[in-house]
């Protein structure tokens, strides 16, 4: 009948699939219900013995070198990762005891990283990132750089060793080679044929010149601005968020003197963020875009502006998406009416963290030193455009690629970029619980939807300021008030 | 047949003309909906990257089967694909063997607690949570330290079978029970029974069962992002798939991403080819049975 | 007396634990993965838990389930879901219906047709999510192209953008569920007599009445059926939302599910977001909550339209 030749295809099938697969039992597939119980029960006991085996197989863990440690390295930079993949393959290639394996995630780092810390099996080092260094600091799962480093290294590093950013209670949690800000980048080339002769310096120029250039260049495709803005909270991180510190002089709406966060301060900059991506300015479909395709068009020559890192951009269009170099520029992030009162945090980046519960945690130190922080690799690190060094040391030696040395708002400039302190939200991400959505996705239903400023960022302050104090009174969270703060000369304790 | 005599032989033949024109219009236009997506993907697929992003012919000027080599060996897909179909031949075999015990048992036994597991079944069928059970599933996968190998995500795909069990278990029940009986009278177990008597009977129904659990294991996306999120070597084809769209380069190659979706259906579209009147005669057993 | 009841005790037991053998690898697969999720995220409704370390789990009480109440985005997704829920059944079901009629008989021109239509149900909705994205987005989308190209419109359409994205995700859902409605459709009419049909024929009445009164009547039962499992199908649809839109832009393809879901799984990179298991539990039981009712309430109304049958 019909049903055999079902059961037939699907063995059919299958046997392909187990043959495809170079599986050893096919026994398995002859008889998928088994004989009799007992027979079942074995066949399902090998089924699963020969599936270990095979994702054994799967694991890149080669192992007839049984005798090395092996180190696990965990990244979501998609920028640098061909060229620390290089480092490590060399450093893999020379190492006599250590096999060092470098996963690179995407979008899901920070769950990944997550999930394994809740199951401690986090990699032995993992590159820094903010939330997941903030998240689990309170559990101690970050070992103190100190206990292994000697005189010469903490000599070497001094200058960015900052107390409260990463040294805490005389311990030292990561050491940041790069730094990065965000800036404002544009086409050259485009703002030339419409006829600007200068980069913005107000948000409000922005959208003049976003307007411009969308209503000469529609026909063409070209358009005047466009953001990543698929994700708000990825997207206003490295533009208005970042603006809105040297325009107001609070750190993502949280001000520091007061003790509180006050939201006001955005309502000018969501207006003119919600005329920025009207449809007369921004380039349509940037509610979907992620970072990576934006920049894609970019380098095409479609977008005239859009904010972004100042590490990862040189990087990207000298390798990862070809971009003539003298087309394009950073300049400082336009304000409201190009008014500053406060500096913009810089970003440590290129910083490594290191499992302390890892079992080798000496040897994950060594491969650290030995891999991350030789000179060759941070000379080369910066050479190669891949983030702007902030180590005194490779500056005076290195020979930047161009875009660093002619592209003048791509460096750290000490009169606008500063550290800044941690709002409440991100010192104690885990002890902080605010209902609703956040401030990003408020953001978002202002400048994408209809919501009411006002109210809008009123309600912000009311649930955020509710949220924190009850942080404070549950003991999950404590109290961040620098009475004396000065958003131009900021300190962080 | 009948139908259309008529048809024909009636004063308005214009009428019936124009009403078949229309029928046909409709059927071509919803036979175009449905597979433009997949044809653009498998012949895209074969395009260049400029070709794709700038808008060329439908057809490529010439076939690179390059993609395919860039998609498996460069974005690693060989390992994925493995990955896939071990899942899907692993959920496959489960699944048809623990239903089809469960299914027989359920239809041909009285036993203590039967009712009370139906009803569980049954509630189980239409309380759904949703991708969210998966985070307690993977945790108990991690007491078990199953997490760091495909069997986690194969026990997990293959899950409680409760509509299976059903369709099985109604399948049975039209088995007439006499066979049994009269097997058991030769002195035959109830193992005996089951293997030499209805298992064989319900090859049709298991058919059923193997298609669409084959279907789900292999493109099912969500269990294979989280149950594979320790270890990413392990991940099945779809996670792989959309994961390109933030891999190094491909954000930028659509080819490679169209090479990856198109080594992600081609393999369905087989078993299809094969067996798609199955999965539709399965489709309507399932539904008019459940 | 005794010595019998005593075998018989000894037979049922051994019947009984014949019949466990048999159940047990899929009772193993039963218990832990669908028994045992409900009863944990049953248990999780009244902790607050951010899943680091035991000594975060709090009990609060009924606090998170006092807070989805409270949750106005929650309630904007559920009716978001009901949107994508019925925008998706009100299209697919004349589609489906008007296919199957068409193509009712058996003819091999009809199955290579129903074949067609029927091939998006086997595929990967996450895999075509990435692929309806390339052909739907705005810079640089296929479909945008050919529009142009054919001079039907002069500026690209922002199809995932606000005011689009939800009647792309419908329309990309129908893609996928046009051929099963079909088929349960064709199920349908080929279980109505075709003497109903011809006696109809005979007296007179044209192709459009047959329809409306003889096999649209008579395919009540599998029409219920075909709503049931769209309503319960829609609240359950997540991955095809997560890889075209993510739920964007501003929430407009905000679904329940991946509301639920972004809380034991935050999705972005760059914003310090926690996970809320207590919470995304509470979450998830309303939601499965909701879906029963609406499955309840819905028996209830169709039973009541069968009484006035």
């Amino acid at each position: 009948m019909k049903s055999k030749s079902v059961l037939s295809a699907v063995a059919m099938v299958m046997c392909v699939i187990f043959l495809f697969g170079g599986c050893a039992n096919k026994g398995n597939v002859d008889k998928p219900t088994g004989t009799t119980e007992s027979g079942k029960s074995e066949t399902k006991g090998e089924n699963k013995e020969a599936k270990t085996e095979e994702t054994k197989k799967d694991e890149p863990k080669p192992e007839n070198k049984n005798e090395k440690t092996i180190i696990n390295i965990w990244t979501k930079d998609r920028h640098d990762a061909k060229y620390v993949q290089a480092k490590v393959d060399e450093y893999n290639q020379k190492s006599q005891d250590v096999e060092v394996v470098y996963t690179l995630y995407t979008d899901n780092y920070q769950q990944a990283a997550d999930l394994a810390a809740q199951n401690g099996e986090l990699p032995d080092i993992l590159v820094f990132q903010n939330n997941v260094f903030d998240k689990h600091f309170g559990q101690g799962q970050w070992a103190d750089l100190y206990q292994f480093m000697d005189e010469d290294m903490k000599k070497y590093f001094a200058d960015v060793i900052i107390p409260g950013l990463n040294e805490l209670d005389g311990k030292l949690y990561f050491i940041p080679t790069t730094g990065t800000a965000c800036r404002l980048f544009y086409n050259k080339e485009i703002f030339e044929r419409v006829g600007i002769k200068e980069p913005p310096k107000t948000l409000e120029e922005v959208l003049e010149y976003s307007r411009k250039i969308t209503t000469e260049l529609k026909g063409e495709g070209i358009y005047g601005f466009a953001g990543n803005m698929k994700s708000a909270s990825s997207a206003l991180n490295r533009s208005m968020v970042v603006g809105l510190q040297r325009e107001t002089g609070t750190v993502s709406g949280y001000n520091f003197k007061e003790g509180k966060y006050d939201f006001s301060g955005w309502k000018d900059q969501l207006l003119l963020w919600k005329q920025l991506l009207a449809e007369d300015s921004a380039m349509p479909g940037c509610e979907s875009l992620d970072i990576d395709p934006l920049r894609t068009q970019f380098a095409a020559g479609k977008i005239g502006m859009y904010f972004s890192y100042s590490h990862a951009e040189p990087g990207v269009y000298a390798n990862q998406f070809p971009m003539d170099s003298a087309k394009w520029d950073a300049v400082p992030i336009p304000t409201t009416g190009g008014k500053v009162i406060g500096k913009q945090n810089f970003g440590a980046t290129s910083a490594y963290i290191l499992n302390a519960k890892s079992p080798n945690l000496e040897t994950a130190f060594r491969v650290y030193k030995e891999l991350f922080t030789s000179e060759e690799y941070l000379t080369g690190y910066y050479e190669g455009g891949y983030g702007v060094s902030i180590i005194p040391a490779i500056i005076e030696k290195a020979n930047p690629s161009e875009d660093y040395k002619n592209k003048k708002w791509l460096r750290i400039h000490p009169e606008m970029d500063a550290i800044l302190p941690k709002a409440p939200h991100a010192a104690f991400a885990a002890g902080i619980v605010v209902e609703g959505e956040n401030m990003y996705k408020i953001a978002e239903s202002v400048y994408y939807g209809d919501a009411d400023v006002d109210a809008a960022l009123a309600d912000l302050n009311e649930r955020y300021n509710k949220a924190y104090q009850e942080a404070i009174k549950n003991r999950t969270g404590y109290e961040i008030k620098i009475p004396n703060y000065d958003p131009m000369n900021p300190t962080l304790k | 047949m009948k139908d259309k005599k008529k048809k024909k032989s009636s004063p308005f033949k214009w009428k019936v003309m124009v009403v078949q024109i229309l029928k046909t219009i409709f059927v071509t236009v919803a036979v175009i909906f449905t597979i433009y997506p997949v044809i653009y993907t498998i012949v895209g697929s074969f395009k260049t990257n400029a070709e794709l992003t700038l808008g060329a012919d439908f057809w490529p000027s010439s076939w690179q089967v390059e993609n395919y080599y860039r998609a498996f060996v460069e974005a690693d897909f060989l390992r994925y694909s493995l990955n896939s179909l071990i899942v899907a031949a692993s959920v496959t075999t489960l699944a048809m063997m623990t239903s089809s015990l469960s299914g027989f048992i359920l239809a041909r036994r009285n036993f203590w607690g039967k009712k009370l597991l139906i009803s569980l079944y049954l509630s189980m069928m239409f309380v759904s949570l949703g991708a969210i059970k998966l985070y307690p599933i993977y945790q108990m996968m991690r007491s078990l330290n199953l997490h760091k190998s495909l069997i986690a995500l194969i026990l997990t795909l293959t899950g409680g079978q409760a509509a299976n069990v059903f369709l099985v278990m109604g399948f049975t029940r039209s088995i007439p029970t006499q066979l049994d009986e009269a097997a058991i009278i030769d002195g035959c177990s109830i193992f005996q029974v089951y293997y030499r008597i209805i298992l064989p009977l319900s090859k049709p129904i298991l058919g059923v069962v193997a298609l669409f659990a084959f279907r789900n294991a292999w493109n099912d996306y969500i269990a294979g992002l989280i149950m594979t999120i320790g270890a990413p070597q392990l991940k099945p084809l779809t996670v792989a798939v959309v994961q390109l769209k933030y891999s190094v380069n491909a954000a930028a190659e659509w080819h490679i991403m169209l090479a990856g979706a198109a080594i992600a259906i081609i393999p369905i579209l087989l078993v299809y080819s094969f067996a798609s009147r199955h999965f539709i005669s399965g489709l309507t057993a399932g539904a008019l049975k459940g | 007396m005794k010595f019998y009841a005593n075998r018989l005790k000894k037979k049922e037991i051994k019947k009984n634990f014949e019949a466990y053998i048999f159940l047990i690898p899929n009772l193993i697969l039963f218990m832990s993965c669908s028994l045992y999720p409900v009863l944990w995220a049953l248990k999780y409704v009244f902790y607050q838990y951010g899943g680091y370390g035991a000594a975060e789990i709090r009990f609060v009480g009924l606090e998170n389930l006092a807070r989805v109440f409270r949750d106005k985005v929650y309630w904007q997704s559920i009716m978001r879901t009901f949107t994508y829920g019925f925008g998706k059944v009100l299209i697919i079901i004349p589609l489906a219906f008007l296919l199957a009629y068409i193509l009712k008989e058996r003819k091999k021109i009809n199955t290579l047709a129903q074949s067609t239509i029927f091939l998006p149900t086997i595929m990967s909705s996450a895999v075509m999510g990435l692929v309806f994205y390339l052909l739907f987005n705005a810079y640089n989308g296929e479909i945008n192209k050919i529009l142009m190209n054919s001079g039907l419109i002069h500026q690209p359409i922002n199809w995932l953008g606000k005011n689009h994205a939800m009647k792309t995700l419908i329309m990309t859902a129908v893609w996928g569920g046009l051929g099963n409605y079909m088929v349960y459709f064709i199920a349908g009419i080929q279980q109505v007599s075709t003497e109903a049909i011809d006696s109809a024929r005979i007296d007179g009445a044209n192709e459009t009445k047959t329809i409306w009164y003889i096999i649209l009547p008579m395919l009540g039962p599998i029409l219920k059926i075909i709503l049931m499992l769209a309503i319960t199908s829609a609240f359950n649809d997540i991955s095809n939302v997560m890889v075209l839109t993510e739920g964007g832009p501003n929430n407009a393809t905000m679904v329940a599910s991946l509301y639920n879901y972004r809380y034991f799984f935050p999705v972005s990179t760059t914003e310090s977001t926690v996970p809320q298991y207590g919470y995304g539990a509470a979450l998830s039981v309303v939601t499965a909550c909701v879906a029963g009712l609406v499955t309840v309430l819905y028996l209830k109304v169709s039973r009541k339209l069968d009484d006035i049958y």
